[in-house]
């Protein structure tokens, strides 16, 4: 497969990641989005329409949805299937992840941005964000009072690897996690995951 | 805040951002020294005013870059002959934004030793951390702080790397806030490739910091150089971040230096000797306590 590619981009990371924990090979095919906005350009946006990296090729189809490329990475080549649901509780529940990943945790993506791009980035509202870090804190204390250290289930998924590359770059969107224990046990776990490789930006822990 | 801002600082001239980039960005506002300014293109060019009192601020456009100072009649900018030598690529990798001093910025630029920690696998490698002996010198000629005879073996020294390779290197302070390294080229043996830090100071504690490359390579496409730059750049930024106190302590005692820090020490000194205090501890009680 072929991934459309910025280095510093979170979401790109997400991929990476996905491909890294499965020890799944891939050709990256960097795109300027720092400083050119190349992903920006009309030429870019016929594969991919809102103009947002990264997008995924595995031959004639094309994916240009961070989470739909998780999916689909996991789906074909993951053969434990053990990173995608196993019943339709798990489905559901990895699902609500997902929708997070691409929905209130963008406040973080963006404030992100902001910090490092200045007013190059994405200028959406920073509202929400620690509403967003409180409800995911929330979920994992929970799951471990069900005794896993994973959102969904007692392994960890996709939803795991969508959530956390936002949440691991916290420094870097301003976002100190001293009061959230629960995030900081689940990031220290993930990095111990066989596979995982860190990106610029991931404080150690 | 402004009030802080000594003369030899205030006489250089800063960049706001590279000719494309200032393009696309314009018209925008951003921070000089604390000075809220206004940028934007006109019919004659890139313009740069203060948002408080209106007053056009000079422009000048060299090296790919448009700079601009607070000072009407700015110390002149500094020399890199090899701008104008032709046969290199010039790719400029876009503002960064850091919360510290620029002065700490140029100073982690300088430093070798943290290369193996921070930047594992590409400048540096664990089993590798020593710093060889190098000579660290404030010439007084160009008022520049040089360090030479520096060398360091890294696995992927470049984006057209493809082994590790023992690495010379010269480091140039030119100015307070802009630093070049030249560094022996993969591409072309006995030449150097250029690499320059350039960072303005929004705040005393908040840069813009604006990378280059200058460099033989026929091989690496555009996107590839800026990304492996940009990825060393933001293993140095969380790094910076972190680093307490944001401001630079040019006081003796702050911090421990060893022998390997022997450009960082110049470079204080220099800055010392110059007054410098914007950026710095000086004169803040309680950082410096």
């Amino acid at each position: 497969m072929i991934l459309y590619d910025h280095v510093l981009s979170a979401d790109c990371y997400k991929l990476r990641l996905m491909f890294d924990l499965l020890g799944t090979a891939y050709e990256r095919r960097p795109v300027d989005m720092h400083p050119g906005r190349a992903h920006q350009r009309p030429g870019f946006r016929t594969l991919s329409p809102f103009g947002r990296l990264p997008v995924l090729q595995d031959g004639s189809r094309t994916l240009w949805d961070a989470q739909a490329g998780l999916v689909y990475i996991a789906e074909s080549c993951d053969a434990s299937a053990s990173w995608t649901a196993r019943s339709a509780e798990e489905h559901a529940n990895i699902q609500t992840w997902l929708q997070v990943a691409g929905g209130p945790l963008r406040t973080v993506t963006a404030a992100r941005a902001r910090n490092l791009f200045g007013d190059v980035g994405d200028m959406s509202s920073e509202d929400g964000l620690l509403e967003a870090i409180t409800i995911l804190d929330d979920r994992i204390v929970e799951q471990e009072l069900r005794g896993s250290s994973w959102l969904v289930s007692d392994r960890p998924t996709i939803a795991d690897v969508a959530v956390f590359p936002d949440i691991a770059l916290h420094e870097d969107a301003g976002i100190s996690l001293d009061g959230f224990s629960g995030l900081r046990r689940w990031l220290g776990a993930f990095r111990k995951l066989p596979g995982f490789a860190p990106m610029p930006g991931i404080a150690s822990m | 805040m402004t009030d802080r801002l000594d003369d030899f600082t205030k006489n250089q001239w800063v960049v706001i951002d590279d000719e494309d980039g200032l393009v696309r960005r314009a018209p925008f506002e951003t921070s000089l020294f604390s000075l809220p300014i206004g940028v934007e293109t006109g019919a004659d060019g890139p313009r740069v005013h203060r948002l408080d009192t209106g007053e056009a601020l000079p422009v000048l456009r060299r090296y790919g870059y448009v700079w601009s100072a607070v000072d009407v009649a700015p110390r002149p900018l500094f020399d890199i002959p090899e701008f104008d030598e032709g046969g290199r690529r010039f790719v400029p990798c876009g503002p960064v934004g850091v919360k510290t001093s620029a002065l700490r910025v140029i100073e982690n630029f300088l430093d070798i030793a943290h290369f193996p920690f921070v930047h594992p696998g590409v400048l540096g490698t664990e089993d590798e951390t020593e710093v060889i002996p190098y000579r660290a010198e404030i010439r007084r000629d160009v008022d520049e702080v040089w360090a030479v005879d520096c060398g360091f073996f890294q696995p992927k020294a470049m984006a057209a790397s493809s082994a590790g390779v023992h690495v010379d290197y010269r480091y140039r302070v030119a100015q307070p806030c802009s630093a070049v390294l030249y560094k022996s080229s993969p591409g072309r043996a006995g030449a150097f490739d250029l690499i320059g830090i350039l960072a303005r100071p929004l705040d005393e504690t908040v840069s813009e910091v604006h990378a280059w490359m200058l460099m033989w390579d026929d091989t690496s496409s555009d996107e590839s150089l800026l990304q492996f730059q940009q990825e060393i750049f933001l293993q140095d930024r969380i790094i910076l971040e972190n680093q307490i106190p944001h401001l630079l302590p040019l006081s003796a005692g702050m911090e421990i230096p060893t022998r390997a820090d022997a450009t960082s020490i110049a470079y204080r000194r220099w800055l010392k000797d110059h007054g410098v205090t914007w950026g710095t501890c000086d004169g803040v009680p309680e950082v410096a306590s």
